[in-house]
């Protein structure tokens, strides 16, 4: 078995066994007509609560113990590795730049790019993006040019670039990583529509950046113009 | 070890694992667990549009695994359906945290949420841990087990009698012993990943300097670029950083087995993705779930750890 066979396993075993204990206890309710005694109910209750223990107990720390994720059964691996002085190596990092029509180019706010999780949407731009075929590589870029297009306008109405989480307002929960807010005013994007997305790679040395901001290499990756 | 004295023990140790996971506690704190546990979760829903992931073009699912499909029932393309699914979990939480039918809510909150999570992490990621929702399902499956609704709740059902839970009963403790563990292996796995993935090094000064400057370079995610690089400056201030870390996470389990120690832990915990959060731009949105260890304030019947009868 794989880790996702193990993991829908794990987690399908868990929902059946939440429902046996379910059916046990309503077995064993007030107003039940079931058959059987009162104690024997209650241990039927009991025997499916235990299994529930062992069932979330043994899954969890199979996932924790092996380091395999079975989410939702998490083995939480967080910043396990050993951190490397150099960052962006095979592949580089990557930044987005929207591109008006003078030519200028404009850092791109995280909420522009909804639904997109900023992060993720990044990951897979590093890992994924550039392993495409050119038309595909135009198709996502296209897409992503039409949604910065779109928080442009909102912004330039005065409003925020997404639209996730609204109501929340500044209560909306944040990334798992966070992420500053460069569109904050209608004067921080331009007043004509961006005609141009750029993918930049990027490559530093942390302890050198560390003396010295600009210390890195950032290279065009892609360019897409409309 | 002759047959005999290996049925005492067995028989001992049935008793000890029985005695622990099912302590007698109020139904308040598993109510207000449900409470927690269902607006963390429909916090961080209304904070998405889980939906609107499924609508994104193809070509971002391209390289997405396979098994995405079967694994979540997840087939990109449908928003509609998603949106139905999403407005359907939204309610369901919102029945769970006030207790309108709060089993029922949490099941089928459960598995909603379930499906819903992997759309933000999906392209790329196939397990959406650390984005939010990563205890909420199995944790709103165990409320959906458990007597959940018999306090804190706006209304219950007539069978579930007006006078259960006055009194710390062995019903509502396993589900939230079970939740909290659920919480406590965020450190505890984290500990063990570190200890097999780099061993004892990962606490050195060299290692927690890079850390916090590897998370305050990216100008693409950092909001709060001061503290983490004042720390990275002070090597001993580093390398008591990452000591006091792995102590931290491989002495979170005693928030189990000890009530004393979660009067040091759970503020420790907090203070501790405060920290993170304004050193290294990292936020745990699960961390709130620490909160879970809280005892709903009003009663003063303490709950006890002493073996069940049978």
């Amino acid at each position: 078995m794989n880790v996702s066979q193990v993991a829908a396993v794990a987690f399908g075993g868990l929902v059946l066994l939440i429902l046996s204990a379910i059916v046990a206890e309503g077995r064993g309710g007030p107003h039940s007509t079931g058959r059987g005694s009162p104690l024997r109910r209650a241990r039927a209750v009991r025997r499916a609560r235990q299994m529930i223990i062992a069932w979330v107990v043994g899954s969890t720390l199979l996932a924790g113990v092996t380091q395999r994720n079975l989410w939702p059964l998490s083995s939480w691996a967080l910043m396990t590795s050993a951190p490397t002085r150099q960052m962006g190596e095979k592949p580089p990092y990557q930044r987005l730049l929207a591109v008006d029509d003078a030519g200028h180019e404009y850092v791109v706010d995280y909420r522009a790019l909804e639904p997109f999780a900023v992060e993720e949407l990044m990951a897979w731009m590093r890992y994924s993006f550039m392993t495409l075929a050119r038309a595909d590589q135009d198709l996502a870029a296209r897409y992503l040019l039409e949604r910065l297009n779109l928080a442009r306008t909102r912004v330039r109405a005065g409003d925020s670039p997404g639209t996730q989480g609204r109501w929340l307002g500044p209560l909306r929960a944040p990334f798992h990583l966070m992420h500053p807010r460069q569109w904050t005013s209608p004067e921080t994007v331009p007043a004509t529509p961006f005609v141009a997305l750029r993918v930049y790679g990027e490559r530093w040395d942390l302890l050198e950046r560390a003396a010295d901001p600009a210390r890195f290499t950032r290279v065009l990756l892609y360019e897409f113009h409309e | 070890m002759t047959l005999p004295t290996a049925r005492v023990t067995a028989r001992v140790i049935a008793r000890r694992w029985t005695g622990f996971w099912f302590p007698r506690e109020r139904a308040e704190n598993l109510a207000f667990a449900r409470i927690l546990i269902a607006a963390h979760a429909l916090w961080i829903l209304l904070s998405r549009d889980y939906a609107a992931m499924s609508g994104v073009p193809e070509v971002f699912w391209r390289a997405a695994p396979s098994t995405l499909q079967w694994r979540y029932l997840l087939t990109p393309g449908n928003p509609g359906l998603e949106y139905l699914v999403q407005g359907t979990a939204a309610i369901a939480l919102a029945g769970a945290m006030l207790g309108l039918y709060p089993r029922l809510c949490s099941a089928v909150a459960a598995v909603l949420l379930y499906h819903l999570a992997p759309l933000e992490s999906g392209i790329y990621d196939i397990a959406p841990t650390a984005r939010g929702l990563t205890i909420a399902p199995v944790a709103l499956l165990l409320l959906a087990a458990a007597p959940c609704g018999d306090a804190l709740a706006l209304w219950r059902p007539a069978r579930t009698g007006g006078r259960r839970g006055a009194r710390p009963s062995r019903r509502y403790g396993w589900a939230l012993l079970l939740i909290q563990l659920l919480v406590v292996e965020i450190y505890l796995f984290s500990a063990i990943g570190k200890l097999e993935r780099t061993g004892l090094s990962w606490g050195s000064a060299e290692h927690l300097q890079l850390w916090l400057l590897w998370f305050n370079q990216d100008s693409q995610s950092v909001v709060f670029g001061t503290l983490g690089p004042w720390l990275a400056q002070f090597r001993w201030m580093a390398g008591a950083i990452g000591a006091a870390t792995v102590m931290f996470e491989w002495c979170m389990p005693l928030a189990l087995l000890w009530r004393p120690s979660r009067r040091v832990l759970v503020p420790m915990a907090l203070a501790f993705h405060v920290g993170v959060l304004f050193a290294m731009n990292i936020n745990v949105p699960e961390a709130w779930l620490i909160l879970v260890f809280v005892e709903w304030p009003g009663s003063s019947a303490r709950p006890s750890r002493t073996p069940p009868a049978n």
